[in-house]
C-alpha cells in the first residue's frame, strides 16, 4: 500500500462517516489522484507541454433503496460537505429501486505489471523529447506527411474505493500513451487523414517508432484515391475497422443492463451459436500489464478473465452490481468508470482469437474486393445495422491491395456479419487494449462513389 | 477570486489564468426507472504561459495563492522544456483592447427556478409518456442534463473578463419492436439559457410524439437505393454538413496542417446561393446551444462569414492564429473545463436562409429524396464526409412519399455546396444537444434552412 493509496482510503472513510451523519443508510466513496505530464505537436511544430494534477471523489449514497450521486474535485471540508449534502438530497428526491445497492466484497488476485517507477517520475523534458521523436519518426517517412497533432503523455494514478458494505481497496498504476493524427499533402492534393494511438504500462515498453513509421506510410499510401467498385459479398476488415463496427456492437449487446432492458439482439442467445464456428472473443481485466487491467473494478471487485464467445457460442453477459441484482446473478467485475460517474458496464482488455491465415493469404482469399482500414459511420447498437464510409481503405485486385478508394460506402448488419466470418488472420494487431486480427466477413454491401 | 488570480500574475512572461467553476447535473430515466441522478462540481484554474516561443500549461483545483504559484511554476517549467525543441519562432500574440465586463447569456425561465424534485419528475413523466406511446414501444429513455458555468479570465496583458451561462439539454429515445426487429429514434434539444429556451420550439410532449412515431414507422419502412441523388437536406442535416465537413476545415489550426480549405480564401467554393457563418451569438432564432459571447481567451465572439455568396472569405481564429494570418481574432478559442487548454472551435455554425418555401422545393423536384434526422457524422481533412440520417422520404414528381429507413450519405462537402440550387426560407438551430469532439468536448450548435443539392447515398436492397 502506497502512502498516497492510504491517504485516499482515509479520505473515503471520513466521507462515508460524514455521509451517514447526513442521512445516508449506505454509501460508497471512490477517490482518485492523477498526475499527467504531456507534450504536443501541432501543425508540424512542437507546440508546448503541460502538467496537470487532479484529485476527485465520487460519492454514491443510498437512503433506503433511493440513490444519489455527487462528484467534486476538491478535498477541502467545504467542498466535501457540499458534495455529501448534494448526494443525500438527490437520493431523498428520487424514487426507490430495489436494484439500488452496494456490492459485497470479493477476494481477488494481485494484478502485476501496472506500475513503473521510471514512468512515474518521467520529467517534462523527457516527455517533450519523446513527443518530438514520435513526430519526427512519422515525418521522416516522406516529406508529404503532415502531422496535425502528435502527443505523448505519462500518467500516474492512485485510486481507492471504500463502501459501507465492506469493500476496501486501493491501487496505484502508471501508463504512457501516445497518438498521431494527420494526413499527406502533395501540392493541391490533401489525402485522407489517419490516426495512430497506443499505450504501455512501462517506459521500457513505450516504443513509438514502428507505429509512427506505419502511420507515415499509411497517410502517403492514401494519396491519389480512385473510385471503388460496387458489389455485395466479402470484405476484409482491418483490426481497427473490425473493432469499431463489430466488437463495440457485440459488447453493447452483451452488456447485462442492455440485455435486461430488451435492447439486445442477443438477449435470448446465451449458450447459442451467434458467430461463425471457431470464433473466439475473450475479455481479461486481470491480464499482466494490460492497458485496461486494474486491481479492481469501479465497485472494488476483482477483474477476471471472461470468455464471451467460444467457438462462436455466446458464453457470458457482463454485469455490474446493479444489473446483477436485477438479473438475479453475480457481478462479473465489469463496472467501469472514474470518480466522475456512477459505475457503468464495460470491457477491459479484449482478445479476438487468431486464425490460421497470414494477412497475405486473407487478401488472396478475398481475391477482388475491399480492404477496410477504418470506418467512419454509424452502427445501430440495437438492430446491428451499420453503414458508413470505408476510410483508409484499399481496392483489392487479384489478392493484392492496389489503390486507395474514395467515397466508398459499406453497409451490413453486425449480427449477420458475425455469423458470416469466413476467416481470421493469424497475426493480431493491438488497437489500444484490444488485440484483434484482420477478419474476412461475407455479405457486406459496398457502394462506390463516382 | 479576481484578487487571487491577479496575485499570481507576478511573472515576467505572458500569462493567462482562467478560473472555471462548473456545476453539472444529469438525470437519466430508462423504462420507468431512475437509473441515475448526479450532481458534479468541477472547478479550478487553468494556467497558460508563453515562454521562449513555446506554450506551457498547468492546472490546479486548489484555490490558494500557494497552489496557484505552484501551477504557474509548473506551466513555466513545461514551456521551457518544450522551447528547447522548437525549431521555429512563435509569433507574438496580437495586442487587444479588452472589454472587461461580465458576459451573461440571455436566459428565459432560469434553470434554478425548478427544484431538483421538479426536474426528476419532468424526466420520469416524459419517460412514462414514451412508454405509453403504443404497443410496439418496448423501451424508453429520457435524459436531462444541465451545465452551469462561471468563469473569470485574467491575463498579464489586461483581460479581466467574467462569463456566466447555462446550457440545458433533453434527450428522448424510443425503441420499437416487431417480429424480432428493433428500431429506435432519439429526439433531442440542447440550448443556451433556461427552460424557456429549451422548450421554445417544441415541448417535451412533442419530442415524445416524434420519437415514438419515427421508431414505430421505421419498423415497416423500406430501404432506398444507393447512388448519387438529388436531395433536400433538412436543417439538421445542413447543420451537420456545415459543422463537420466545412467548419472543421476552416479552423485555422487545421488550415495550417493543410486542410482542404488551405489557400482558398477568395476562391469560389460553393454555389453563389450559399452564405455560411459561424457566430458566438444565436442568429435568427434565440437559444442556440453554442452561444459564446466571449471566448476563453477573453476575446469577444464575432460573427464570421466563412463563405459569402459562394466565395471563401475567412477562417476561424484564436489569438495565436490570428497573428500568424495577420487578421483579427474571431473569438473561437474555447476550453471545455479549467484543466483543458483553449483550442480553436466552432460556436454556432449555419447557412443563411434563402427565399424558397420547402413546399416549392419539393414541388420542383421530379425525382429525389428529403433527408431528415442527422444522427452523427464525421469528415475528413479533404472535406469528404460521412453522415448518418435517420429518416428518408422519397420525392417523385414533386410529391413527398412515405418514410424509408435511414442511410449514410457521403460526398465532398465543397462539391455538395457547389451543387446547391435551392435554399429554403425557414431557419432552425438543430445540433445543440451533445458535444463536438476535438481532443476535448465543446457545446456547439448548427443549422440553417433546407438546401437542395446532390449527395451519394449508401443503399440496401429491399429485404
Amino acid at each position: 500500500m502506497t502512502s498516497a493509496g492510504q491517504h485516499l482510503l482515509d479520505l473515503c472513510d471520513e466521507v462515508l462517516a460524514r455521509a451517514r451523519e447526513a442521512g445516508a443508510t449506505a454509501a460508497e466513496a471512490y477517490a482518485e489522484y492523477v498526475k499527467q505530464t504531456s507534450a504536443s505537436v501541432e501543425q508540424n511544430e512542437l507546440k508546448g507541454a503541460s502538467s496537470a494534477e487532479h484529485e476527485a471523489i465520487g460519492l454514491r449514497v443510498l437512503v433506503g433503496d433511493r440513490l444519489g450521486f455527487s462528484y467534486v474535485n476538491r478535498f477541502d471540508d467545504e467542498a466535501l460537505d457540499q458534495a455529501i449534502e448534494d448526494a443525500v438530497a438527490i437520493a431523498k428526491a428520487s424514487p426507490g429501486d430495489p436494484a439500488n445497492g452496494l456490492v459485497d466484497p470479493l477476494p481477488g488476485k494481485v494484478v502485476k505489471g501496472l506500475w513503473d517507477d521510471a514512468l512515474a517520475v518521467l520529467p517534462p523534458g523527457d516527455v517533450v523529447k519523446r513527443t518530438a521523436e514520435l513526430f519526427e519518426a512519422a515525418r521522416k517517412v516522406d516529406r508529404r506527411v503532415s502531422v496535425d497533432n502528435a502527443s505523448f503523455s505519462s500518467t500516474l494514478a492512485h485510486s481507492a474505493v471504500v463502501s459501507t458494505a465492506g469493500v476496501r481497496a486501493a491501487a496505484s498504476e502508471t501508463a504512457a500513451s501516445w497518438a498521431l493524427f494527420g494526413m499527406a499533402v502533395d501540392g493541391d492534393e490533401v489525402g485522407s487523414f489517419d490516426a495512430y494511438s497506443a499505450g504501455a504500462r512501462t517506459i521500457k515498453d513505450a516504443r513509438t517508432a514502428a507505429g509512427a513509421k506505419r502511420f507515415g506510410e499509411t497517410v502517403v499510401s492514401l494519396l491519389d484515391p480512385r473510385a471503388g467498385k460496387s458489389y455485395q459479398g466479402k470484405v476484409l476488415f482491418s483490426a481497427d475497422a473490425f473493432c469499431e463496427i463489430f466488437l463495440d456492437t457485440l459488447f453493447e449487446a452483451i452488456d447485462g443492463d442492455v440485455v435486461l432492458k430488451g435492447k439486445s439482439r442477443l438477449k435470448d442467445k446465451l449458450g447459442q451459436r451467434v458467430a461463425a464456428p471457431g470464433f473466439l472473443v475473450v475479455d481479461d481485466g486481470a491480464k499482466h500489464g494490460g492497458l485496461a487491467s486494474g486491481a479492481f473494478d469501479r465497485e472494488g471487485l476483482p477483474h477476471r478473465r471472461t470468455v464471451v464467445l467460444g467457438d462462436g457460442v455466446l458464453h457470458a453477459f457482463l454485469y455490474d452490481g446493479k444489473a446483477a441484482r436485477r438479473a438475479k446473478t453475480r457481478p462479473t467485475g465489469h463496472a467501469l468508470g472514474s470518480a466522475r460517474n456512477l459505475p457503468s458496464i464495460g470491457t477491459t482488455n479484449v482478445e479476438v482469437g487468431a486464425g490460421a491465415a497470414s494477412d497475405e493469404e486473407l487478401l488472396r482469399e478475398l481475391g477482388d474486393g475491399l480492404w477496410v482500414g477504418r470506418f467512419s459511420g454509424n452502427v445501430d447498437g440495437v438492430s446491428g445495422d451499420f453503414s458508413g464510409v470505408a476510410k483508409g481503405s484499399f481496392l483489392v485486385e487479384k489478392g493484392k491491395r492496389t489503390a486507395p478508394v474514395k467515397e466508398t460506402l459499406i453497409a451490413g448488419n453486425v449480427f449477420d456479419g458475425l455469423r458470416h466470418v469466413l476467416a481470421c488472420g493469424k497475426q493480431r494487431h493491438q488497437v489500444m487494449a484490444t488485440a484483434c486480427p484482420w477478419v474476412l466477413v461475407d455479405g457486406v454491401d459496398v457502394t462506390a462513389g463516382t | 477570486m479576481l484578487e487571487l488570480l491577479e496575485g499570481a500574475l507576478a511573472h515576467g512572461d505572458w500569462l493567462e489564468l482562467r478560473f472555471h467553476d462548473r456545476i453539472s447535473r444529469s438525470i437519466l430515466v430508462e423504462d420507468g426507472k431512475l437509473e441515475g441522478a448526479r450532481s458534479m462540481r468541477h472547478a479550478g484554474v487553468g494556467v497558460r504561459t508563453l515562454v521562449n516561443g513555446a506554450w506551457g500549461f498547468a492546472s490546479t483545483s486548489v484555490l490558494t495563492p500557494e497552489a496557484l504559484a505552484a501551477a504557474v511554476g509548473a506551466a513555466r517549467e513545461a514551456a521551457l522544456a518544450a522551447a528547447k525543441r522548437r525549431t521555429s519562432k512563435q509569433p507574438r500574440l496580437p495586442r487587444l483592447s479588452w472589454e472587461n465586463k461580465t458576459y451573461r447569456s440571455p436566459t428565459r425561465l432560469p434553470l434554478a427556478d425548478k427544484s431538483l424534485s421538479e426536474k426528476i419528475e419532468l424526466v420520469l413523466a416524459t419517460d412514462a409518456k414514451v412508454k405509453r406511446g403504443g404497443s410496439r414501444i418496448t423501451s424508453s429513455s429520457v435524459r436531462y442534463s444541465e451545465l452551469i458555468d462561471e468563469k473569470l479570465i485574467v491575463t498579464s496583458d489586461g483581460a479581466r473578463v467574467r462569463i456566466a451561462d447555462t446550457k440545458p439539454e433533453l434527450r428522448v429515445s424510443a425503441v420499437a419492436a416487431m417480429e424480432g426487429e428493433l428500431q429506435s429514434c432519439t429526439v433531442a434539444e440542447g440550448k443556451t439559457g433556461g427552460f424557456g429556451d429549451l422548450f421554445a420550439r417544441r415541448s417535451a410532449d412533442e419530442m415524445v410524439e416524434k420519437a415514438v412515431k419515427v421508431a414505430t414507422d421505421l419498423l415497416r419502412a423500406g430501404y432506398v437505393e444507393g447512388g448519387k441523388k438529388r436531395v433536400i437536406l433538412a436543417p439538421d442535416v445542413v447543420g451537420l454538413l456545415v459543422h463537420e465537413a466545412i467548419g472543421h476545415t476552416v479552423e485555422a489550426d487545421f488550415v495550417l496542417s493543410g486542410s482542404a480549405a488551405a489557400g482558398k480564401i477568395g476562391e469560389r467554393v460553393a454555389s453563389e446561393l450559399v452564405t455560411l457563418c459561424d457566430s458566438g451569438a444565436s442568429e435568427h432564432e434565440a437559444g442556440a446551444g453554442g452561444v459564446v459571447l466571449v471566448d476563453d481567451e477573453g476575446v469577444p465572439a464575432q460573427r464570421v462569414e466563412i463563405i459569402k455568396d459562394g466565395v471563401l472569405r475567412s477562417y476561424l481564429h484564436n489569438r495565436e492564429s490570428a497573428e500568424r494570418f495577420g487578421v483579427e481574432p474571431t473569438g473561437n478559442a474555447r476550453a471545455f473545463e479549467f484543466d483543458n487548454e483553449p483550442l480553436i472551435r466552432m460556436r454556432n455554425t449555419y447557412v443563411e436562409p434563402g427565399t424558397t418555401p420547402l413546399s416549392r422545393m419539393v414541388a420542383d423536384t421530379a425525382d429525389g429524396l428529403l433527408l431528415v434526422g442527422a444522427k452523427n457524422g464525421q469528415a475528413d481533412a479533404n472535406a469528404e464526409f460521412m453522415f448518418v440520417v435517420g429518416e428518408v422520404y422519397p420525392i417523385k414528381h414533386g410529391m413527398l412519399g412515405p418514410l424509408h429507413r435511414g442511410t449514410t450519405i457521403t460526398g465532398n462537402a465543397f462539391d455538395v455546396l457547389k451543387s446547391v440550387d435551392m435554399v429554403g426560407d425557414q431557419f432552425a438551430w438543430e445540433l445543440g444537444s451533445g458535444y463536438c469532439g476535438k481532443g476535448q468536448p465543446a457545446k456547439v450548435d448548427a443549422g440553417g434552412p433546407h438546401l437542395r443539392c446532390m449527395v451519394t447515398l449508401a443503399g440496401k436492397e429491399q429485404p
